[in-house]
């Protein structure tokens, strides 16, 4: 096969394979890369050319591999400038004595260990080609480094870098991670040396004025780009080749120079400018193409030289389970002893080393060095590659066990809410639905009581192996929630802000909602109404799942509504939306219109019915009752609708076709017919949820009394909600 | 203080202990490097081809290669059926079993390996037979084989 046509073919595979397994990985709760890293183990001999050895041979023969192998090279460098883009000497500003014990225990325990370990192994696993030192010092490497990225990933995604023990893993990880690889650009400047012309100290002494070089010269040179970026206002195209081609040289000067390509990359990024938006921007432009198609490659042309059968016997299984061993007992070990003897409780010490104790790829970047360099041989390559994965894997559930979730969220949730106010929680995706939603809100306040607001940003993780530590970001200035906070300001509303990163963005407002007590969730919608349902994803689920009033609005112009209109035609679902129609002609003295739609045979019963909710809803003056008599209550609300209306009150009904549903627009009739905002209103009835449950229970469990209602049926009943 | 003492326990010792076992490390004798590609001659690749071995090699010079994890060998020929076997090294022997591809003319049948590495001026020299094994009449295959010199990335 001519050698483009099998190259595809493997990046075909090799990218399915990864976001396959990736997927499932991330089902279980591992991040995405260890998923990709396992994928690139399966598609090598381990499995792949164990299981079908013809398929293995044919999709990757020996001859195309050098192709490959360039691309992933190509992958790796700038993978190792995103790297060293996210490093940020802000991370270890103001984090004590505490933070620069631990991380340097964190480096010389596993390190020294390491060492150990090799004074067993070399004469098992290594060979007269390599020298003790070389190999002693590549272990000690090896053992001692952080997957700052994975790591940074993990503590965004459970929340943790606000907290203490997130503040220092991460300071003591960004010192690991320099420090790790100016580690090993020594080893191998030494292993380079034994078997090169040029003299270690020549290497030593053209690396050290290549450093200072970068520091002193190119970083303030640098500054220069970072003045461009902000005349531009963006990142051009010309700057992402300027910043493309200095990768290049800074990889080229390193690699000539004796150490390897990979640390030029890394020194680059270190260096550039920490400008948040600069550094965003450029990110965003080079990491998909990076993380997505490059390192997949990186990962399965590492897992086409990871071989588990070299790894067979007792013998050797013993060596594969010594090296996890001493793995484990250096970086956890040591981190915990350190963190606990420095500043830190059992827990917090605990999730501190686990954090630490993850390998990730970069450890696979620095095994795939040794490798190269002949420095480790194909066994212990392998085996080290199974530490690495283990020891990745394992951060997850060790770090839920030792300091889980839960906890993260009780910290959080203590806050003293007071019984009489109204709490309402603006989910917010996009800044400019911010104000609108706000104003929104406090148009529902009910009459007598003080409205507390939650705006909640949740940033969805991506699925890749970076994730940006912003370092100073409080909820406060977080970019989507700026504006709601402005307004609030104006308004002279107090909110509070909130903001995490979620993996599941319905169940997070649901829990936040429970958390807060909220007595309304409120949520906009912003996408173009034709483009796709309203009614559908995030919406749909917590409309269907929240255990409190919940309403969206679709907002078509801004407050203050004048004319209302609320469609009514049975009280159990139309009366939420009654009652909030009510609150805002209380508070924005707006003329409120009821269609009240009764089939024709009905006509007499209906009109009794709603004047009766009248009186109980004390609406004020300017309400309008207006009696249709129609078999199609959808088209009579439709028509009323175009008569100039600024705002549509409805409940969740099939009448009005505002069911959830993830297909379908009939809901979307009553938006189309008129230019007016739409507030699609889902009441929550405590009781009715309650006697259900009860059913429920009875119909499973013969004793009700056993069991306990829900917590949130008790918090919503004790808030009076309307 | 505090911070300072422990520091010094935890960090200096480390690294106090780590000069230590360096130095003890380099009185440590690693098995003999073996790894790589050896060339076998002409006349050993002939007889390594006939039955019922039949190695056929796809090019010539006929190769062996040699991965080494310390004294755990996996020597690998270039034939079409890219035959493996598992060795073990001790000082300057090799000893291991091949298990005969379905292509040779007794497929299934266990051949022993023993091979003698002889370091020579320039490149180092091996010298091996493999046999059938639980067969004491079938003849012994020689070979020779020359290492090529190591071109790693260094």
């Amino acid at each position: 096969m001519h050698f483009l046509l099998t190259l595809i073919l493997q990046i075909a595979v090799i990218l399915l394979a990864a976001r396959a397994v990736g997927w499932l990985f991330r089902r279980l709760n591992q991040p995405q890369v260890v998923g990709e890293m396992a994928a690139g183990i399966l598609l090598g001999p381990s499995l792949l050319g164990w299981l079908a050895p013809a398929a293995s041979a044919a999709l990757f023969p020996p001859e195309s591999l050098g192709y490959l192998n360039t691309l992933s090279q190509v992958g790796l460098l700038f993978f190792m400038f995103l790297v060293g883009l996210e490093f940020d000497p802000r991370l270890l500003r103001g984090r004590g004595h505490a933070a620069v014990v631990i991380s340097h225990v964190s480096i010389v325990v596993p390190f020294f260990l390491g060492a150990v370990l090799a004074l067993f192994l070399y004469p098992r696993l290594s060979d007269g080609s390599v020298s003790f030192t070389g190999f002693a010092l590549f272990m000690g490497a090896a053992m001692s480094i952080t997957a700052f990225p994975v790591l940074a990933r993990i503590l965004t995604e459970r929340n943790l870098l606000q907290t203490r023990v997130g503040a220092i893993t991460i300071a003591c990880a960004a010192v690991d991670d320099i420090t790790a690889w100016t580690i090993l650009a020594v080893v191998v400047a030494i292993v380079r040396s034994s078997a090169a012309d040029t003299p270690l100290w020549l290497t030593l002494a053209g690396t050290s004025v290549y450093l200072v070089l970068m520091v002193l010269v190119v970083r303030r040179a640098l500054g220069w780009l970072e003045s461009f970026y902000h005349s531009r206002g963006r990142l051009t195209q010309d700057m992402v080749a300027a910043v493309l081609l200095l990768v290049l040289a800074s990889a080229w000067t390193t690699e000539w120079l004796g150490i390897h390509a990979l640390f030029g990359a890394f020194a680059l990024g270190a260096v550039m400018p920490k400008d948040p938006g600069f550094v965003h921007d450029l990110s965003e432009k080079l990491e998909d193409i990076t993380v997505v198609f490059l390192l997949p490659l990186f990962f399965a042309f590492t897992g086409l030289r990871t071989s588990i059968g070299l790894v067979s016997g007792t013998e050797m299984w013993m060596y594969a389970g010594l090296c996890l061993l001493v793995a484990t007992a250096g970086k956890f070990g040591g981190s915990t002893i350190a963190a606990r003897l420095t500043a830190l409780s059992w827990r917090e010490a605990g999730a501190l080393g686990i954090l630490m104790n993850t390998r990730g790829l970069m450890e696979l970047v620095i095994l795939t060095i040794g490798l190269e360099l002949g420095v480790i041989s194909p066994a212990l390559f392998t085996m080290m590659v199974l530490m690495a994965l283990t020891t990745t894997a394992m951060t997850t559930p060790i770090l839920e066990w030792l300091y889980p979730a839960r906890l993260i969220r009780e910290s959080a949730s203590r806050e003293d809410v007071e019984m009489h106010e109204h709490t309402v929680l603006l989910p917010i995706s996009l800044s400019s639905s911010g104000p609108g939603l706000l104003r929104a809100a406090l148009a529902l306040a009910p009459e007598g009581r003080q409205t507390r607001v939650y705006a909640l940003h949740l940033q969805r993780t991506s699925d890749h192996g970076l994730s940006r530590v912003d370092v100073a970001e409080l909820p406060a200035q977080n970019e989507v929630l700026r504006p709601l906070l402005a307004e609030a300001e104006a308004e002279g509303v107090e909110v509070r802000p909130l903001s995490f990163t979620s993996r599941n963005v319905d169940r997070d407002i649901l829990d936040v909602a429970h958390v807060k007590r909220a007595d309304l969730v409120l949520m906009g919608w912003h996408k173009p109404v034709l483009g796709r349902s309203i009614l559908s994803g995030t919406v749909a689920a917590v409309l269907r799942h929240a255990r409190v009033d919940v309403a969206v609005l679709v907002e078509r112009g801004a407050a203050p509504w004048r004319r209302i209109l609320v469609p009514y035609r049975n009280p159990t679902e139309d009366l939420g939306a009654l009652e909030l129609a009510r609150r805002i002609a209380t508070n924005r003295e707006a003329e409120v219109t009821i269609l009240h739609v009764v089939a024709p045979d009905r006509a007499s019963d209906g009109e009794g019915r709603l004047s009766s909710r009248w009186e109980e809803h004390a609406f004020p003056d300017g309400v309008r009752l207006k009696l249709v008599e129609s078999d199609k209550p959808l088209e009579a609300a439709v028509r009323e609708a175009r008569e100039g209306y600024d705002l549509i009150v409805v409940g969740v009904s099939r009448a009005w076709g505002t069911t959830p549903t993830p297909f379908g627009r009939r809901h979307e009739a009553l938006v189309r017919a008129s230019a007016a905002s739409l507030l699609v209103v889902r009441r929550y009835d405590a009781r009715a949820a309650a006697r259900s449950q009860d059913a429920l229970e009875d119909a499973l469990e013969p004793k009700p009394s056993a069991v306990a209602p829900p917590r949130q049926i008790l918090a919503g009943s004790t808030h009076g909600r309307t | 203080m505090r911070s300072m003492l422990l520091y010094l326990v935890l960090v200096g010792a480390p690294l106090l202990g780590l000069l230590g076992i360096l130095q003890a490390g380099e009185r440590i004798v690693p098995p003999r490097s073996v790894g790589g590609v050896w060339e076998l001659d002409a006349e050993s690749a002939r007889r390594l081809a006939a039955p019922c071995l039949s190695l056929a090699f796809k090019k010539e010079p006929a190769e062996l290669v040699v991965s080494q994890s310390g004294t755990h060998l996996r020597l690998t020929f270039a034939d079409r059926s890219r035959s493996s076997l598992a060795v073990t090294l001790g000082g300057d022997s090799l000893t291991g079993e091949l298990k005969l591809s379905e292509r040779a003319t007794c497929p299934g049948a266990t051949v022993e390996l023993r091979a003698q590495v002889i370091a020579g001026e320039g490149h180092d020299r091996m010298l091996g037979s493999l046999r059938r094994s639980m067969c004491p009449e079938c003849p012994v295959t020689q070979f020779e084989a020359v290492r090529r010199p190591i071109t790693l990335d260094r």
